[in-house]
């Protein structure tokens, strides 16, 4: 685009436009087409802040420096000149913001006149040199060129094609359609032909595909377009680090350590090479190959010196540094494309074997190279891609991280299904939700490390052999909303660990996971915003403070216990008359698996008013569930009033007798009468049992005694708790210790 | 008890992860003088309440446990103690072993307690013992707690072979039956103070499952023991989980004397390691109904039955128990004259005289020795640190450290004995132990005493054994200054400690020979007191065993160096007067680091105080100097201390041990 002139209020240029100044104004034009040259912004700079007296002749020399600007530029390049080529009106007002005051304009200015085309012989409007165009004036295209030399195509100019792409054969003529053998760019020959240069096309990095047309015919590749790739990493990593280091339990390096800490310097070396094979089937720049093999081995030496014993060798012997090397297979896979969907290649494709995979955009959940198979693949232009991988966890070796085949596997996998969804639900932003699944069956194998130090199980907590299984289930987003670029990453972890490290018991895992960074870039600045939050994990323990938020709401223990809030406990008990239900359904479960055990549930007397109760009742007969028990608290009051004042219940125990249960009545404050009740209960075959326990609400507590106002409205105040906690027995430290939680 | 482990490991998981990059940095190198210590105003520590059990509350837990015994078809001995350990009840099942074999050596070549037959009434006091003196207020110990911290590699567990020993090794052989601090069961409760505590065990401390301790309105109120099968044993593996009889009999009878779930081993972890309190389950009792004692006791069931040296003379009836830190316990509060830091225990003799009044060293004839004003000085600056200590291996956490502080002179003598109001009683002996074992090793006389030995043939040979180890043939008289932690160190049966493949430390058994039951020095020096003691229990013999320990020589009538017996795990350092040694202080009751950092900060405090007439021994004398060559070329050196990690309450300090 041929410059305009912008006044731009940067003292920094001024300098330059007082030299322009003082050099003729040939030699302006040509200081200004150097600049046009050379620099990629190009743009002459004025000084406004500055109120010089030389104003009318930086301008003067500014138009002058425009029109030959222009002038070489078009003649150089080509290019569209953008309205100003032989106009010597300055510049718009508009790209010269607030130079109306500067110069006063010439007082007997004539007024330009209406179209310039009238004032001009139309047959010159026929007239353009050749190559040259002016605007509004099309004079069609070249005649088409010809083509008589078979095999031979000539790059045909731009404005023949309707679009700005040229289709090409193969993707590894690309670099080559632009690196003839003979060229007059000496400087790009270099770039293509040096075997030396990283840009030099090669057979051995797949820019070209093999020549297999001497090759044995046992080996089961034909074709022109297998390439091989071969690749070759160097890392290496010298790392001085500080920070406390205990010193060796058993023993020390030196005399006088007769504290936790020892010295803190340490030095880590690690080198690693990667020597990577690759042969691939596959024609096209965007045509995903057909078949892919790929093998890909790591060499890691690494050195550590330590200060302290005991830090890198469990034997306290041994020395404070540590050398090391391995050999380990980072990749070995097969992938085989199944085929592609649509005009634009949307593929299925399987890969088998040692293979890269990260579950997420950042890898929170899984990046490894790990043992697996995974299809995979996309749809819709490529605006929806998926995973469906499973994965064998391998042993990683001790010292170097890589992957270690010769061990057995790990009893562990991992099975990841995720969907990736472009420009969702805004433009430029991917969506994507995954589920992973984590089995893990390690309750028999204990690993000790290379280095002599306990792996699994961690030397952590119980150390009891234990398995688990966990389902992640996350979304996350990657891209941009707008100007603010965005990835974030949300997860939650459900499952069950059969023995908790930390509490020895089973217990659900129910833990949440967030990570989000906002970035917004200025310039070459870019500002970042991270957070991350992740709950712990519910151990089952629970917090007795919680217990005082009875009945309160919200609370775990709010009236009825929530399923959901509260871990161990299995089933909500609301609303009222679900129990019983709940209960015939465990018990009938319970005998279909052939499981011997028993289940209890307690019945209010009030929720006898529910049906839901009875049809509980018929079933349970039935079906002769002799595994079920019911225990009715029968105190005869309930939220409101007497339950006779509501709806009479007796005569209960004939009721259940007469829906086919085994009835019992009792004292329900006879702990004796009441275990004894429950072992003839066990006892009895083919029929339910229902222990109907005669009881007194608020037993004990002499203003509280069948009173039904005190059913759910448990709000002491200090003397009534103390009243209370008298009558129960209560003795004086107790009754400080309950009085002043 | 180390927390430290788990640091080291975590240092060499970064270390491996070094290509991950970043890595905090801090100091490791902390002040080179110790931090003032805050002169301690007001009540500083909880006292227990005055809890005891009645005679109501044994006969709950004896029917209790017979009630599951008989459940799970077991004929057991049952025995209650109180917190002093005082033994409030045996009663034995009818039919029920007359005795038990204690876990014979690996390899079948038996030595000390290794494959005896020991009465099954003393294995269960022993189980009783240990439930009721391992814990406290704050931590709630069993004797499955106990196995697993005294074994040769902790955890004991498959996957932790190579790593160092428990923690507590050793601890099986305090509260010794020949113990000179430990009292004895006068028949018929008569005399001076007959429920002074502490009691001795009649086999130390056990570690077979089936020992628990007992909660009354949470606070500890004793033990209760059980034991039926024919191996006095100890669990080899805590992953796995045992259905041992005995242990489940002992849980029943601890219902409604439960430890607080809080408190109990399994919510405290040493090196990040729980540790186990019970395989048994509370859930998993079989017994319903509880008969009453009526129907047990002197019926076809089983009886109450008489344990010389322990329980029923005249007649066995059960005993109420005695109520912790009264004076009737022999454990209470001190006086402001007999100590100046609040809240400070002391034992008494059941009629208000301190048994162990601070005073100076009685080996004047010898050594300049320590004066009763040092003595104190030390007592005070141990208790001061103790108090600001934060205790390991007690809940809630940033607890205070609550141990035993002993100090005696260079003949084992005892200076004075001070303690926390809820320190575990184990501590109180065992700091004796330790704080006699240091100034032993230290002291010039200890190849000398160890020669000298009468009647344990085996304890002569020891001398030489460390002078081969060590390649010094003048070693164990008194060039170096050991530290419990030292002389732990060459009583191991891998030396260094835990390191698998490698022989024993000189003073150990090999770890082909080695069990809990003997360790090698320290059981030896002992077991011929603990047979003489068990056949006065069997009834074979007339007479008890004598008072005090050991058949080393007696530095004063009845009293050798090490009285009560060695212990060789750490928590002690020898006290010095310049270059000369002239005593020991020994501290038990919280974790190991705790007792190493009470006992040498202590000690270099009270230095600090005395303008340094008495203090820590010289850097250029401590064990740590000294280096073991192993035959591969590798050398190995001892250590003298290892003080704990940010180990105040008042202060984010580390490496407060520092230059001293």
């Amino acid at each position: 685009m041929l410059p305009l002139i912008a006044l731009v209020v940067d003292h920094s240029a001024l300098p330059q436009v007082r030299e322009a100044d003082l050099l003729g104004s040939t030699s302006r034009a040509a200081l200004v087409a150097r600049d046009r040259t050379h620099s990629t912004h190009g743009i002459l700079t004025l000084s406004m802040a500055d109120a010089m007296p030389a104003d009318t002749v930086l301008l003067d020399a500014t138009a002058a420096a425009a029109v030959e600007a222009g002038d070489a530029a078009a003649g150089d390049n080509g290019g569209a000149p953008n309205g100003a080529v032989g106009n010597p009106v300055p510049t718009s007002a508009a790209a010269v913001p607030g130079i109306e005051d500067a110069p006063p304009p010439p007082p007997e200015a004539p007024p330009p006149p209406a179209d310039w085309r009238v004032r001009v012989d139309p047959s010159v409007l026929e007239q353009i040199l050749d190559g040259r165009r002016r605007p509004g004036w099309h004079p069609g295209l070249p005649e088409a060129v010809t083509q008589d030399n078979p095999g031979a195509i000539r790059v045909l100019p731009p404005s023949a094609f309707p679009s700005d792409t040229l289709p090409i054969p193969d993707r590894w003529r690309l670099v080559t359609a632009f690196c003839p053998v003979q060229s007059i760019y000496v400087a790009i020959q270099n770039v293509c032909h040096s075997p030396l240069d990283p840009y030099h096309q090669n057979r051995f990095k797949g820019d070209r595909p093999l020549n297999l047309s001497g090759v044995p015919r046992f080996i089961p590749f034909r074709g022109d377009d297998w390439f091989l790739t071969l690749t070759a990493v160097s890392d290496t990593v010298v790392e001085p680090r500080t920070f406390p280091i205990p010193v060796g339990v058993q023993t020390t390096e030196r005399p006088g350590s007769i504290n936790v800490f020892g010295k803190p310097d340490s030095l880590v070396l690690s080198q690693t090479f990667i020597a990577g094979v690759a042969l691939t089937k596959g024609m096209t720049a965007f045509k995903p190959p057909d078949v892919e093999y790929r093998v890909a081995l790591a060499f890691n030496m690494n050195y550590v010196d330590v200060p302290e014993r005991r830090v890198l060798f469990v034997e306290p012997s041994k020395p404070t540094h540590r050398y090391d090397h391995f050999l380990g297979v980072q990749e070995a896979f097969i992938d085989k494309h199944l085929g592609n969907d649509s005009d634009r290649y949307d593929f299925h494709s399987i890969r088998i074997g040692i293979q890269p995979f990260q579950a997420d955009f950042r890898g929170f959940l899984f990046n490894d190279n790990q043992l697996g198979v995974r299809i995979f693949g996309n749809r819709d232009n490529n605006r929806f891609q998926y995973n469906l991988a499973a994965f064998w966890r391998l042993e990683k070796d001790t010292n170097s991280g890589l992957n270690n085949v010769t061990q057995t596997p790990r009893r562990d996998w991992v099975f990841v299904a995720n969907l990736y969804r472009q420009d969702f639900p805004v433009p430029a932003l991917t969506s994507q939700i995954t589920v992973v699944y984590n089995r893990n069956r390690e309750a028999n194998r204990i690993h000790i490390d290379s280095n002599g130090f306990p792996v699994r199980p961690a030397l952590l907590g119980v150390l009891r052999p234990r398995t688990y299984d966990v389902v992640y289930a996350g979304y996350s987003a990657d891209g941009r909303i707008g100007r603010v670029n965005l990835t974030a990453s949300f997860y939650g972890a459900f499952g069950r660990d059969d023995f908790n490290f930390l509490t020895d018991v089973s217990s659900e895992i129910r833990a949440f996971f967030g990570a989000a960074e906002l970035s917004y870039d200025h310039d070459w600045m870019r500002f970042r915003l991270s957070a991350l939050y992740a709950t712990g994990a519910h151990f089952g323990f629970c917090d007795p403070k919680a217990s005082l938020s009875l009945r309160k709401l919200n609370s775990p223990f709010q009236g009825h216990p929530h399923v959901l809030d509260l871990p161990w406990v299995e089933t909500s008990t609301g609303s009222l008359g679900q129990g019983m239900s709940v209960a015939v359904g465990m018990a009938i479960g319970l005998r279909l698996q052939k499981i011997p055990a028993r289940v209890y549930t307690m019945l209010g007397d009030g929720e006898l008013q529910e049906g839901e109760v009875w049809e509980a009742a018929m079933s349970a007969a039935h079906h002769r569930l002799d595994n079920l028990c019911a225990v009715i608290d029968y105190n005869k009051l309930q939220s409101d009033n007497c339950n006779d004042a509501i709806m009479r219940l007796e005569p209960l125990a004939d009721k259940w007798r007469a829906f086919g249960w085994s009835v019992a009545e009792i004292d329900g404050h006879n702990i004796p009468e009441i275990l004894d009740q429950l072992r003839r209960a066990g006892a009895t075959r083919e029929k339910p049992s229902v222990l109907i326990a005669h009881t007194i609400k608020g037993k004990g507590v002499p203003y509280m005694e069948n009173i039904p106002t005190w059913h759910g409205s448990v709000k002491l105040t200090r003397v009534q708790t103390e009243e209370a906690l008298t009558a129960l027995g209560a003795s004086a430290d107790e009754m400080k210790a309950l009085l002043d939680v | 008890m180390r927390a430290f482990r788990s640091a080291s490991i975590i240092t060499i998981a970064s270390l491996l992860l070094a290509s991950c990059g970043g890595g905090g940095t801090s100091s490791a190198a902390g002040p080179a003088v110790p931090s003032p210590t805050p002169t301690p105003t007001g009540a500083r520590y909880a006292i227990p309440a005055a809890e005891a059990l009645t005679t109501t509350d044994v006969e709950k837990i004896v029917t209790q446990a017979v009630a599951e015994a008989t459940a799970r078809g077991i004929k057991a001995v049952i025995v209650v103690v109180d917190r002093p350990g005082n033994v409030l009840a045996v009663y034995r099942m009818t039919n029920a072993r007359a005795s038990v074999q204690v876990a014979p050596a690996p390899n079948g070549i038996n030595h000390d307690a290794q494959a005896e037959a020991i009465p099954t009434t003393a294995a269960a006091i022993a189980k009783a013992i240990t439930g009721a003196y391992l814990s406290s207020g704050g931590n709630a110990f069993s004797s499955r707690t106990a196995s697993m911290i005294v074994q040769q590699h902790f955890p004991p567990a498959p996957v932790a072979a190579g790593l160092e020993s428990g923690p507590l090794y050793g601890v099986q052989f305090s509260q010794l039956p020949c113990s000179d601090l430990s009292a004895r069961y006068a028949e018929g409760n008569i005399g001076t103070g007959p429920f002074v505590g502490p009691k001795r065990s009649p086999l130390g401390l056990a570690a077979d499952p089936g020992g628990f301790p007992l909660y009354k309105n949470g606070v500890l109120v004793g033990g209760v023991g059980v034991m039926s099968d024919a191996i006095y044993d100890f669990d080899r593996d805590i992953t796995d989980i045992e259905i041992d009889a005995d242990e489940y009999a002992a849980l029943a009878a601890t219902r409604g004397f439960e430890a607080p779930v809080e408190i109990r081993a399994d919510r405290i972890p040493v090196d990040g390691t729980t540790l186990r309190y019970s395989d048994a389950r509370y859930e998993d009792i079989l017994s319903t109904t509880i008969p009453t004692f009526a129907s047990i006791n002197g019926t076809a069931v089983g009886q109450l039955i008489q344990v010389r040296g322990y329980f029923g003379f005249p007649a066995p009836v059960i005993q109420a128990g005695t109520a912790y830190g009264t004076e009737a316990s022999g454990l209470r509060l001190a006086t402001a004259a007999e100590f100046s830091r609040s809240d400070a225990m002391v034992l008494t003799n059941g009629a208000g005289t301190p048994r162990y009044p601070i005073r100076g060293g009685t080996d004047g004839f010898a050594v300049n020795a320590l004066t009763a004003a040092e003595a104190r000085t030390i007592l005070e600056e141990a208790f001061t640190v103790m108090a600001r200590a934060r205790g390991q291996i007690r809940r809630p956490l940033d607890s205070q450290a609550q141990v035993t502080i002993s100090v005696v002179d260079t003949l084992g003598q005892v200076l004075g004995i001070v303690r926390a109001p809820d320190a575990p009683v184990f501590g109180i002996d065992v700091s004796l132990q330790k704080a006699r074992t240091a100034a032993f090793f230290s002291n010039a006389a200890a190849a000398g005493d160890l020669a000298a030995a009468t009647t344990t043939p085996e304890v002569p040979t020891y001398v030489g054994k460390v002078r081969t180890f060590l390649n010094d043939p003048t070693a164990l008289t008194g060039q170096t200054a050991f530290s419990d932690r030292a002389n732990g160190n060459l009583h191991r049966p891998y030396f260094p400690d835990g390191e698998v493949g490698r022989p024993a430390g000189p003073l150990s058994r090999s770890i082909e020979e080695f069990n809990p039951f003997s360790t090698g020095l320290q059981s030896t020096a002992i077991f011929k007191d603990i047979k003489d003691h068990l056949f006065f229990v069997f009834n074979v013999s007339p007479t008890d065993v004598k008072q005090y320990c050991t058949y080393m020589p007696q530095v004063l009538p009845n009293q050798t160096r090490v009285s009560n017996g060695f212990q060789i795990f750490p928590g002690s350092v020898p006290i010095y007067r310049g270059n000369q040694l002239v005593g020991g202080i020994g501290i038990s009751g919280d974790g190991i680091d705790q007792d190493d950092m009470i006992s040498f900060l202590g000690l270099a405090n009270a230095g600090g105080r005395l303008n340094h007439s008495i203090d820590n021994a010289p850097p250029a004398k401590r064990a740590d100097n000294v280096l073991v060559k192993l035959p591969d070329g590798r050398e190995v050196r001892l250590r003298y201390v290892n003080c704990p990690f940010a180990p105040f309450l008042d202060s984010s300090a580390n490496n407060v041990c520092q230059g001293l």
